[in-house]
């Protein structure tokens, strides 16, 4: 039987019956689901402990009332003076009350006491609520009648759809954006977790000259590539598990989920949806269409960008002696893991700029970038074969690169060597 | 001929040689030591005949075949230093080690029991690499390499560190092994086991060759150079013996060197008897230790002077 294929096996049966392999397997998905109920319940929980904000209203024009309408939840017509409010606000009966000075109107501003703290959500909403309260006032004052004001109140609702070729189809932009930008930072961070294993496990062999015996065994190409396929192929069916598992997860709790966050949602992806007014209860029904190919690319990136980086790591892996070592000579490579996640942003708000086309046409970057863009946007198919091109000829390249490093660095021990050194081991090979 | 043959061996890292022009033979079935002080190019030389390392110049010869790749499967090394996977138990380190040289799983297991119970190591199977202490993970190490009974077996100073009970144990082994048939390259700085165990040795220093046959023509090359006495009676005739060098003297034994040969030790040997109640008379050869001594002395005139 062939030495890699030995080698790999062996990496993923030692690793894969582990008990960190197990509890990260399964508690990763409960993780998700944690973080997506987590909101949700406590978006019910936040009814039964109100904030309470008292009013002392001095304009005698009656706002304190259509403040409390605005939000009753919130607002409470102040039944002291200002001198025994500020006495229940420190002792924690209220949150905190506004000061509605006589000529509020006219200077545009109203002065909030609190024990500081609070949130920016409730900030945000006190402010918005005095703000609507006050224009309308205004526009009262200036003679609009409540017809005009309800037409300049109004809120244009925006229904997105999507052309495509075969059919017209609710536009799921936003989720679908969401959804890459996460997978995006799932790639980020299974680069960095299964380099640094790979990376590990190498400097593991130097150190403790079990590499001499794999050598006196196999090639040292071979040791590598059984390595570098062993805890791939884990890597892999990590992803897949949290991927059944997820679905199964939600399968069996989602409906529940959806049926109490009703109307209100915290789940980031779809803010967007109720911006739009839409129904979210429909939407979350409605799963979002993910096609194969999506998928399939997905996986490829993963793959691809899980070779390219860490066999790198493995020849740095192979050059250095020490942790130390590691964390110098790995630098230039993990910077190219990183500086891609620093544009997702940028990609994110306009995936069909030309810079975003050239970014993640870019090998190092396209298992960040073009995940992101293939969910965020519909990339012309030629951008997509022309990544996975490049892709495919820079891991070959890097495949080639750190051979050359491991074989040499593998059985070197003593001072790390330069990037010059380096240099050398891999022309003169 | 040959069942390994080194042919103008050179392996050199930038400028330094670690290994120089290196050619000799190791014949089927025989014990072989490579010697040499620290640093001398033992591991290297190892190294490449176990095919872990290529030669820069020269080539091996391996059962008369230009070494390959698939000899590896048909040599058995332990290295200097231990290499087990400290977090796998003892029977999953043989496993995975003895799969790598071509063994089905159940027949390394099947022998990685045989061969526990063999070295004293009964019941270690489930035992982490982490809780041995080094003599045990050395056996283990040893019978990594031999679960495939390989034809060669090359040992890199397989008895540093173990105590003389495990040295005995090792001793064994390696005997049976032989006497099956199996030829065994190893290497060491401890004179006195070579002298028990080698039939041929090839002694270097500095990456070059300066001795190498059996054990039997090295010492004879190096001479009968000794005479030992020992006598009851008045010591005193030593001191008419005239121009010879005494190399060592106590109340009733003597050590003298000899540098004319069997005439001079008949007429040492003459006197003694004249004078003295002889009781025993020697002539010895040098010992491997006074050999490596002086050869590696001679072939570093400078670090001498320095």
């Amino acid at each position: 039987m062939n030495a890699a294929w030995i080698i790999a096996r062996h990496e993923f049966v030692s690793r894969v019956r582990t008990k960190g392999f197990i509890i990260a397997t399964v508690l990763a998905p409960l993780g998700i689901l944690l973080l997506v109920a987590l909101p949700i319940v406590l978006s019910q929980l936040e009814v039964s402990a109100p904030h309470r904000i008292a009013i002392w209203d001095e304009s005698g024009r009656n706002l304190a009332a259509k403040l409390i309408a605005a939000d009753t939840a919130v607002f409470v017509q102040a039944q002291e003076p200002p001198s025994k409010l500020r006495a229940k606000v420190l002792a924690e009966e209220l949150t905190g009350y506004l000061l509605i000075p006589r000529n509020a109107l006219e200077r545009d501003s109203v002065v909030l006491f609190t024990r500081g703290g609070g949130g920016l959500g409730l900030h945000e909403a006190i402010t918005s609520a005095v703000r609507d309260v006050f224009r309308r006032e205004r526009l009262l004052l200036h003679g609009a009648d409540t017809a005009l004001i309800s037409v300049i109140e109004h809120r244009t609702k925006i229904e997105r759809v999507k052309v495509t070729a075969e059919r017209t189809e609710r536009d799921q932009t936003a989720l679908l954006t969401g959804i890459g930008y996460l997978l995006s930072f799932v790639v980020y961070t299974l680069l960095f977790v299964y380099g640094g294993i790979v990376m590990r496990s190498v400097l593991e062999e130097k150190t403790n000259r079990i590499v001499e015996i794999l050598a006196s065994s196999a090639r040292p190409f071979d040791i590598m590539l059984g390595k570098i396929t062993g805890v791939g192929a884990v890597g892999l069916f990590q992803l897949v598990l949290w991927m059944v598992l997820t679905a199964g997860v939600f399968a069996l709790v989602g409906t529940a989920l959806i049926s109490m966050s009703g109307a209100a949602t915290h789940m980031e992806a779809l803010t967007y949806y109720r911006t739009q007014n839409n129904d979210i209860a429909t939407v979350l029904l409605q799963p979002p269409s993910i096609s194969l190919g999506q998928i399939a690319a997905f996986v490829f990136f993963f793959l691809a960008g899980y070779v390219f980086f860490s066999t790198l790591f493995a020849g740095i892996a192979a050059a250095a002696d020490t942790e130390q070592d590691i964390q110098t000579l790995q630098a230039p490579v993990s910077i190219f893991i990183v500086l891609p996640i620093l544009t997702v942003p940028l990609i994110m708000n306009a995936p069909d700029s030309t810079l975003a086309v050239v970014l993640s046409l870019v090998p190092m970057f396209s298992p960040i970038l073009m995940v992101m863009r293939l969910f965020a946007t519909e990339v012309p198919w030629w951008q997509v074969a022309a990544s996975v091109v490049l892709m495919v000829i820079a891991t070959f390249g890097a495949i080639w690169l750190a051979g050359r490093i491991y074989r040499i660095g593998i059985l070197r021990y003593g001072q790390r060597p330069s990037f010059r050194q380096i240099l050398r081991w891999i022309v003169s090979g | 001929m040959a069942f390994l043959e080194l042919e103008h061996v050179s392996k050199w890292y930038g400028t330094y040689r670690a290994n120089d022009d290196i050619t000799f033979g190791v014949e089927p079935g025989r014990l072989f030591g490579v010697l040499g002080p620290n640093g001398a190019g033992k591991t290297t030389l190892l190294r490449m005949i176990t095919r872990i390392l290529l030669p820069d110049q020269g080539r091996i010869l391996f059962n008369g075949e230009p070494l390959r790749i698939e000899h590896q499967q048909r040599i058995g090394y332990v290295p200097e230093e231990r290499g087990l996977y400290k977090n796998l138990t003892v029977l999953d380190n043989l496993q995975y080690f003895a799969q790598l040289k071509g063994l089905s799983a159940p027949t390394a297991r099947e022998r990685a029991h045989w061969w526990l119970q063999r070295m004293d190591a009964r019941g270690w199977e489930k035992k982490k690499v982490r809780e041995l202490s080094k003599g045990m993970s050395q056996k283990v190490q040893f019978i990594a390499s031999v679960l495939h009974q390989p034809p060669l077996l090359v040992l890199d100073e397989p008895f540093s560190g173990l105590d003389p009970l495990n040295v005995e144990v090792f001793l064994d082994v390696i005997a049976e092994l032989r006497s099956s048939g199996t030829t065994i390259l190893f290497s060491t700085h401890v004179m006195e086991q070579v002298e028990q165990l080698c039939d041929d040795i090839v002694l270097i220093n500095r990456g070059r060759i300066v001795e190498y046959g059996s054990l039997r023509q090295v010492k004879a090359r190096y001479g009968i150079r000794r005479l030992e006495l020992e006598f009851d009676g008045d010591d005193s005739f030593l001191d008419r013996l005239g121009a010879v060098t005494i190399l060592e003297r106590r109340d009733h034994s003597a050590a003298i060197e000899l540098s004319g040969g069997l005439p001079q030790a008949q007429h040492i040997i003459a006197e003694a008897l004249q004078h003295t109640m002889l009781r025993r008379a020697e002539c010895v050869e040098p010992t491997l230790r006074e050999i490596f001594i002086e050869t590696v002395r001679r072939t570093q005139p400078q670090e001498i002077a320095a």
